[in-house]
This record gives structure tokens, sequence and C-alpha cells, in this order.
């Protein structure tokens, strides 16, 4: 993020805390994706996503009081990541593709089955991948999921998370690690759905 | 097994740190050390890493369509709120200002007189003792104490009869030395027990009835435990009286002082201070949605 862009953020926060409803959509159009990109990755529904993405805007303006400062995308990101964590845990929510019925559907839906086909489209074994990766990552615990979209995801070190969640750091520390090794053991144990080119060895 | 499962969780915290690049140069120089020798704890490693790498390499979702705040969005209760929460504030102001006026009037309404004579209405009980000795018997001024000469029970008995029935014949007799009318008859030795305590004897004069034990009248000759003896069996313990008497007299109402406030007079002191705290917390919420 430049100086002038840091400049404008500044200017439209404290124009919105004063009531500037057009210099708040301002910040929205910027972040947007973002918070859409954080809450799809934590809840793993769309339709939640938006929920929680448009959620999470209203109440960001309506606490814009509390803002004291410092980097408004991470106090964005820490409003919408609890209110991801608050939905999760409110309504226990299941993934939208969850990892189990993943390998168990058919070939004709879902595309990635079709890698034994000769398929050249890069793009889309990406995008077949990704998809098996959300499907991964919301089989996660909850806690475990925030901490690695929040730092493999989002690029947040270690003490961002920790800010945003607020957990301790050496707690953040070893939800990631249990939360990467948990997926990595997900990702070996299903290695026959990935890509040629993605599949995990088991190390053992 | 749990302590081979906790070293892995430990291996992979470490090698989680390591890609982080969040070990000490300590710790990663030994890991790395461990590293060149163990190709088992490499492969380890680098199934993370890819993982990691296949975390972070995932393309961003892009927002489906905007999510632009409207007026209305924002209108639901915030607005509410900024009516409200000067409103709130100004009431609770009032109701606490009233609450403070009633407290401060009652408190005067009362007075100073009427506070000091509420505690010490004991003491005029105490005051007023002598007043009520010089209404009882004579006799029981003249007793000694009752801890003197009596066991507890014995005292209790006497004060209760003393108090609610007027002395028996043979007592005014026995304490003032005069003969008394009954005729001496010799103590039963069988007598025993512990009479009632409030039956009089028979009314001075009277002769007794037959087949009525007559007991010989107690004289200031006679010796302390026949005198025991013979009172014991008419019912009246000897000598233990202490005129105290039972009935505490109210105390008369002092000069100038007030009657005391009813407790209805402190129920909207306190249905006041209720409605207050109930205002404030509702003001702080207002205050804090705003």
């Amino acid at each position: 993020m430049s100086a002038g862009r840091n400049l404008d953020e500044g200017w439209l926060v404290a124009a919105a805390q004063r009531g500037d409803l057009d210099a708040f959509n301002e910040l929205v159009l910027a972040y947007q994706d973002r918070v859409y990109n954080l809450a799809y990755r934590i809840l793993g529904d769309p339709a939640a996503a938006e929920d929680a993405t448009q959620e999470a805007f209203i109440a960001a303006y309506r606490h814009l009081s509390t803002f004291r400062g410092g980097s408004f995308l991470s106090w964005l990101m820490r409003t919408v990541a609890n209110r991801c964590y608050d939905e999760l845990r409110r309504h226990k929510r299941r993934p939208a593709v969850s990892w189990e019925s993943f390998g168990e559907m058919d070939e004709e839906a879902n595309p990635f089955l079709v890698n034994g086909h000769p398929t050249p489209e890069e793009a889309a074994q990406q995008a077949e991948l990704a998809r098996f990766l959300q499907a991964a990552i919301v089989a996660l615990p909850p806690d475990q999921r925030i901490v690695l979209v929040l730092s493999d995801v989002e690029g947040m070190n270690y003490q961002e998370i920790a800010d945003t969640v607020g957990i301790p750091v050496g707690t953040v520390k070893s939800r990631l690690a249990r939360a990467r090794a948990r997926l990595r053991d997900l990702l070996q144990a299903q290695r026959e759905l990935l890509p040629r080119a993605y599949r995990l060895e088991d190390e053992d | 097994m749990l302590g081979k499962n906790r070293a892995r969780e430990r291996v992979d915290e470490w090698l989680s740190a390591y890609i982080d690049g969040a070990l000490s140069p300590w710790e990663q120089a030994r890991l790395e050390a461990r590293l060149a020798q163990d190709a088992a704890l490499r492969a380890r490693l680098e199934s993370l890493q890819r993982t990691v790498a296949l975390v972070r390499g995932m393309p961003p979702v892009r927002a489906p369509r905007n999510f632009l705040l409207t007026p209305a969005m924002v209108r639901q209760t915030a607005p509410v709120a900024r009516r409200l929460a000067p409103a709130l504030t100004f009431a609770t102001a009032i109701s606490g200002l009233l609450c403070v006026i009633l407290l401060v009037g009652n408190l005067i309404a009362a007075g100073p007189s009427r506070l000091g004579a509420a505690a010490p209405a004991p003491m005029a009980a105490y005051e007023e003792t002598p007043q009520m000795l010089e209404t009882g018997p004579t006799e029981a001024k003249k007793a000694p104490p009752a801890s003197e000469t009596a066991l507890p029970e014995e005292g209790l008995l006497s004060r209760a009869a003393t108090a609610t029935e007027p002395p028996a014949p043979e007592m005014r007799a026995w304490s003032e030395g005069t003969p008394s009318p009954i005729e001496a008859a010799p103590f039963p030795p069988d007598m025993g027990g512990v009479g009632g305590g409030a039956a009089p004897g028979p009314p001075p004069g009277e002769p007794p009835e037959p087949g009525e034990e007559v007991l010989p009248t107690p004289t200031p000759e006679m010796a302390p435990s026949e005198m025991a003896r013979v009172a014991i069996a008419e019912g009246t313990p000897p000598a233990i009286t202490v005129a105290e008497p039972t009935p505490v007299p109210v105390p008369p109402e002092m000069p100038g002082g007030k009657p005391p406030l009813p407790p209805t007079s402190w129920l909207p002191v306190g249905g006041l201070a209720l409605l207050t705290a109930v205002l404030a917390i509702f003001s702080l919420r207002a205050w804090r949605a705003r």
C-alpha cells in the first residue's frame, strides 16, 4: 500500500467517522474483494460469505467510532474474521461442499476426477485444485481454519493474526502448525483426486 | 502413543515455524542440522512446504457483487440510538435529581430529634424502671438479688408470679414479720416436688379446709432451710422475688419530637432510585450504539 493510498484511507475513514456514507463506500469498494475472499475461505459457502461480508461492512460503519487509528484494513479484517467465527460457532455451519462428499462425486459432477483424461488446460486444473483445497480447508476445526486462512490466504504474520483473533502468538503458532499438518494429511489421503502435478507423496 | 503424537506435533510446529522463518537462529541451526541427517524429516518438511504453497497459490475469490451501504441499511438502529441517547440521559438526570430531593426531604422531615429518639428507647425504659418499682410491691425492693439467693429458673418463676399477680398473703406476712393467721402444723416428711409458684394460699383469717395440709408459717426465727421447705411446699419460692416489671413502658414523646415517618414515605425514594438505575443502563447502551 502506497503512502498516497494510506493518506486517502485516513481521510476516507475520518470522513466516514463524521457520518459521510459515500466516503465509507469508497472503502467498501477498495476492500470488498479481500473481505469477501476471507469470509468465503473461512465459511466455505458463497451465500454465507455474502451475508457475512455485508454484515461486516454495516457493523464496521456503525462502530467506526471505536477505530483508533492504525491499519483500517487490519481492523476491517478483524471484524470480518470475528463475525465469521461467531457464525461458525453459532450455527456450526457445514460447508456447501464437504471434504467427505468431495470424493464421492461422480465423474460428471466432479470435473476434478476427469484428471485421468488428457486435460491440458492448466487454468481449469488450478480452478479445480482450488475447489479441492477449499473443501479440505473447511474440513478443519474452526479455530485452526481461521488461523490458516489469515496466515496462508491473507498473508498475515503471527502478531497480526494474534491481534485479529485475540489469542497469544504461541497459540497462533501451534494452531497454524496443526492446521497445516492436518491439511497435509487430508491431501495425502485423497491424493488420487489431485492433479498429478500437485499430488503429495506420503513421507512415511 | 500420546507421547509419540505429541512429539510429531512438536516436530510439525518446528517445521511450520521454519517455513515462516519464525524460528530463532539457534533453533533454525539445530533443525537444519537434523534435516541434513534425517531423510524422513526432510520428506516431512517438503510435504508441508508443498501444502502451504498450494494454499498460498489459491486464486483469490472476487466478490460476486458490490457491498455498498445505503442510508436505509445504516439507518436501522443508529438514528434511533442518536435520538434516544440524549433523551435517556436527560431522563436519567431528572430522575436522579428527584430521587435526591425526595431523599433529603425525608431526612429533614425525620429530623435529628427523631433520629436520636429512635435509638435510645431501651435506655428510656431503664430510666422508667424506678417508677415501676415504686408502683410494685415494696417487698420486692427488700428482696436480695436473684443471683444471690436462687437459681435462675427460680428467679424466672418468681418474676412471673410477682409481675402478674398480687403477692401472696403468706409472703406479705413473712416479709413484714407479723404472725401468720394460719395454724401451724408439722411439715410432712414425705412432702416433695416444687409447686406451681402461682397458686396463692388461703386468705388470711379463713380456717383451712378439712383434709388440707396446714403448713407452718415461716417466721424470722426459722432456720433458712426450713423456711425454704415451707415456701416450696406452698408453691412460693422463698425470698427470691425481684420486682422487675415485664411490661416495658412506652417512652413518652420527646418535647418537640415528631412522629416517625411511615415506611411508605421511603417507597418513592426507592422507586426513583430503581428508575434512575434502569434509565442509566439504557442510556449507556444507547450511547454505545451510536
